[in-house]
């Protein structure tokens, strides 16, 4: 029995580890980049709006392929980080964890645009004519009214990595306490044909896939129900 | 002093408007909807970019021919907008003194007491902007922009959006602030009893260009102001 649990522990903590890791860096990233793409109109945004959002309709295969290639030995960053560092980036939690910021990137922007959309010109108008500078719109005005979208994309970062297979185990393989998430563990559960190590896994995934979710669900209920304007 | 020449290529007419005022005057801007009153104070309030020259006062707010347009931010504007908007993250009172924590010390002409009381705000600064009625909200708005210490005030027909017991109660607040803040006042209005006993002067645009400008009881004599502001001096006076 202790072999089952023990089983789950590596796994779980290192999904959540990517996860919060993925989830947080893009929201950092992710934000300022949402509101700097706010600010451009036609083709450039749209052009931008494509390119980052990409990574959803490549299958994660052929995302995983791109990457291994510039992340493995003979690949440009693979080759800068092994110089850099001393260490491999392919098969590494570091390349994991690479891999996922660009996979995840799309999931987490598109709710923080969708949000600092939803504010109209009005708020930001009325900001600027009380004397807020653009910086200062942005941390005082833009970011506390699109607080619920921000959240919503870190969260929604967090629960596709969670997710994550195809890219994970294109860069990642299946290193124990390296690169073996969990979807990956389940995987080869069911390959070594260990069922009750399977479902304990796929439990705990199906588990927290469901809290994610009615998280998400409250976070839209509260973008919707305060209405911005009189 | 205000000095505004302005030109800007709307959709279907070019915007010119010319506005030189010696001492604070308010000015009612009036005109059938779509004919340019709105851009025109947004192009003085920088939210869109015009060309052309502003000064209000000492400061050159814009001259293309000296390469100058100040951001929206260094233009000090008090701009009131027809829907009476208040930040939902902010509570009534952080709403009321958001544009003052901006000002210097040394540049604020009212105390945030003495707004509290001209406009009667005392009972709704300890609530939260969602259970103010339009109204109340826009009670707020107009000691926000007071409490700004706006060198140029910029009414977007302030009252449009509210019922008529708000706009009766309104009204006479609004008179108040104007007259007794000494600044130059450009007000868009569509209603004659804001105008009678307020402005100084009136302006008419049609099609982007000033039809008129002059005192209101010219105002009154010019067949060419729109028919619904005539009618109503008529029975007014």
């Amino acid at each position: 029995m202790a072999d089952i649990w023990d089983s789950l522990a590596e796994p779980l903590a290192l999904s959540l580890r990517l996860g919060v890791l993925t989830g947080g860096i893009l929201v950092v990233v992710a934000t300022p980049l949402a509101w700097w793409i706010c600010g451009r109109k036609g083709v450039l945004r749209a052009a931008l709006e494509t390119l980052l959002s990409l990574s959803i309709v490549l299958p994660p295969s052929v995302l995983g392929f791109y990457l291994l290639m510039a992340f493995g030995g003979s690949g440009w960053l693979g080759q800068f980080w092994q110089s850099t560092f001393g260490a491999p980036l392919a098969f590494s939690f570091t390349g994991l964890l690479l891999g996922s910021l660009i996979y995840a990137l799309p999931y987490v922007i598109q709710p923080i645009v969708a949000g600092f959309d939803m504010i109209g010109k009005r708020p930001l108008e009325l900001a600027a004519s009380l004397g807020m500078s653009p910086l200062v719109v942005f941390f005082q005005v833009a970011l506390p009214l699109a607080r619920h979208s921000v959240v919503m994309g870190g969260v929604l970062g967090f629960a596709h990595t969670l997710g994550e297979f195809g890219v994970v185990l294109m860069i990642g393989g299946s290193i124990p306490g390296e690169t073996q998430v969990m979807s990956i563990a389940i995987y080869d559960h069911v390959e070594a044909m260990e069922y009750d190590k399977a479902h304990l896994l796929s439990g705990v995934l199906l588990g927290l896939s469901f809290i994610l979710l009615v998280i998400l669900s409250w976070l839209k209920t509260r973008m919707i129900r305060k209405p911005l304007h009189a | 002093m205000l000095e505004i020449n302005i030109k800007k290529s709307l959709r279907n007419f070019q915007l010119n408007v010319e506005l030189s005022l010696d001492t604070p005057e308010i000015v009612t801007l009036v005109g059938p909807s779509g004919s340019g009153k709105t851009s025109l104070l947004r192009g003085i309030a920088g939210f869109e970019p015009v060309e052309g020259r502003i000064r209000v006062g000492d400061a050159l707010w814009q001259d293309d021919a000296q390469g100058i347009r100040l951001p929206p931010h260094k233009r000090r504007v008090g701009y009131v907008f027809q829907e009476p908007f208040l930040y939902p993250h902010l509570s009534v009172r952080e709403n009321l003194v958001v544009g003052f924590r901006r000002v210097p010390a040394s540049q604020r002409r009212f105390a945030v007491d003495e707004v509290v009381e001209l406009l009667g705000l005392e009972a709704l600064l300890e609530g939260e902007p969602e259970e103010l009625s339009g109204g109340e909200r826009q009670r707020i708005c107009l000691g926000r922009s007071l409490l700004f210490s706006p060198d140029l005030w910029l009414l977007d027909e302030p009252l449009n959006a509210l019922d008529f017991r708000a706009k009766k109660r309104l009204l006479p607040l609004l008179k108040k602030v104007l007259t007794s803040d000494q600044k130059s006042v450009i007000y868009v209005s569509h209603l004659p009893e804001e105008v009678v006993g307020l402005a100084h002067r009136v302006m008419e645009i049609n099609n982007g260009h000033v039809s008129f400008f002059g005192s209101l009881s010219e105002a009154k004599n010019s067949c060419g102001l729109v028919p619904m502001l005539i009618d109503g001096f008529g029975e007014m006076s």
